[in-house]
């Protein structure tokens, strides 16, 4: 029903592909990262960078103690949005992928994981970026 | 100016408030991540532009977009959707329910920035207009207001001064309207024209300004010449009052010149017959004559309402027309109210009489 901002094709050995597919999007999309530090200010991108960081944990244990897909696409959708907004692209693309599969009933535990590992690392990145 | 933000993630919130306030830092930004808090806010305090994401649990953008259409203070305020890339059956759902522009995830600052700048401005104007609007409005039902309440004092000014030189008393006037009115009413005129003629009705003996005190005054009966004199009367009230602007003024010229018409033709000053006689010169003989016959005069005593009445039923379709005459007798409850209640008035009519809408 979404044309996403990252297609993805139909693939034979999904798991892999998939996981392959996420990795190879960079971390951050440093141009977006750009743009929005250069109209808001140095100010206000660290203050949407805290709030992204203390919104984490709360959505993040939600969509890893989810019992159904039908809970997981909530805080799927609603994590990928705000990561893709703020620039953090691969989180958002792993996330994307963990909410398509949703739909479709299924809970993919091993983008999860790689979601949460990736979170961590992006706001690593971020917080570096000069 | 108040933009209200609704998107169920922070970082979203707090992204979308740093672009709004770099459209205009004086702009006030209300933050929700609850729609539900967020439509109760805007029941309160009217927002002139409202950004609502489309996905979030328990209420979605469509939901929050028919509450604040169904209400009279957010029914033409800018409201922007956010959806994702590609949402075109959701976006074209909200275009249906009235949502003003869409924005698409992820967000671009600069194109948000410029829509939002756009959006606000015509917000501004259009806020701007519908003040001067109003404020036009107001202006001229208030300078509207004054005129006709100037025209009133004038008539009733008018009418005064023709009563320092009649025995005829403010209470007549009175009477005499109530009863012209109670007559228009029950010919079926509307409203506007039965209004018209309580108000115009005091004027139907201004001419008497006119006449001199000798006859005017006189306690017996008139001779031949001096009854002429009298009847001087009506086109000079006509003259005093004719060709004027103003539509009541107009009406009292009409009413001064024909309420000593007769229905039968035997009536001055033109002798006219039947409807050729201007209908408000029809009522007003009626309401007149009803109310001379009752009133005591230095000539003569005061009628009972018996007689006068059985004086009127006589002169049916001689003096008077049938048609008025009937829808008067018709009132005849509301008549004697007027009679006893206004006996003693030495006011005048300025207002609309509220006898006429007692049952």
């Amino acid at each position: 029903m979404e044309h996403e901002r990252f297609p993805s094709e139909p693939v034979q050995n999904e798991a892999i592909v998939e996981v392959g597919r996420f990795e190879t999007v960079p971390l951050i999309d440093h141009l977006a990262v750009t743009q929005l530090r250069d109209m808001l200010g140095e100010n206000a991108w660290h203050a949407i960078l805290h709030r992204f960081c203390d919104s984490l944990p709360a959505l993040l244990s939600e969509i890893q103690n989810a019992e159904s897909s039908e809970a997981l696409q909530m805080p799927a959708h609603s994590l990928r949005g705000s990561a893709m907004n703020i620039g953090l692209v691969q989180l958002g693309f792993c996330l994307e992928q963990l909410e398509a599969k949703a739909k479709a009933g299924m809970i993919r535990r091993d983008l999860i994981m790689a979601a949460t590992e990736v979170a961590t690392r992006s706001i690593e990145a971020a917080s570096k970026l000069g | 100016m108040r933009v209200c933000i609704i998107d169920d993630n922070q970082t979203n919130l707090k992204l979308l408030e740093c672009v709004v306030r770099e459209v205009d830092c004086a702009l006030q930004v209300d933050t929700f991540l609850d729609p539900r808090v967020a439509l109760e806010y805007c029941a309160v305090s009217t927002p002139d532009l409202v950004l609502v994401d489309f996905m979030m649990p328990d209420i979605d953008g469509h939901q929050v977009l028919r509450e604040l259409r169904s209400r009279p203070s957010t029914q033409d305020i800018p409201i922007v959707m956010i959806t994702a890339l590609g949402d075109r059956s959701i976006r074209q759902k909200a275009l249906e329910l009235g949502a003003t522009d869409f924005l698409t995830k992820p967000i671009e600052p600069y194109e948000v920035k410029a829509r939002l700048t756009n959006l606000l401005a015509l917000r501004q104007s259009h806020v701007y207009l519908q003040d001067r609007n109003q404020w036009l409005a107001d202006e001229v039902l208030l300078a509207t207001r004054t005129i006709h309440e100037r025209e009133e004092e004038l008539i009733v000014r008018l009418s005064k001064a023709a009563e320092f030189r009649d025995p005829e008393t403010g209470s007549h006037i009175v009477r005499m309207a109530h009863y012209s009115r109670i007559i228009a009413a029950g010919l079926g005129l509307n409203e506007e024209e039965c209004g018209l003629i309580y108000r115009a009705a005091p004027m139907h003996d201004v001419g008497k300004l006119g006449i001199p005190d000798r006859i005017l005054l006189k306690p017996g009966p008139l001779d031949p010449t001096e009854r002429e004199i009298m009847q001087r009367h009506a086109r000079i009230g006509h003259a005093i009052l004719a060709d004027s602007e103003s539509a009541l003024i107009r009406k009292g010229a009409e009413i001064a010149l024909s309420h000593h018409e007769r229905f039968d033709g035997s009536g001055y000053p033109n002798g006219l017959a039947g409807e050729s006689i201007p209908l408000v010169g029809r009522v007003v003989a009626v309401a007149d004559v009803f109310d001379a016959l009752t009133s005591s005069r230095p000539y003569k005593e005061a009628w009972s309402v018996e007689r006068a009445r059985a004086y009127l039923e006589e002169n049916r379709g001689t003096h008077f027309d049938p048609a008025c005459l009937d829808v008067f007798l018709a009132a005849w409850d509301e008549v004697m109210r007027i009679h006893l209640r206004c006996a003693d008035l030495k006011v005048f009519p300025t207002a609309a009489p509220d006898v006429a809408t007692s049952p």
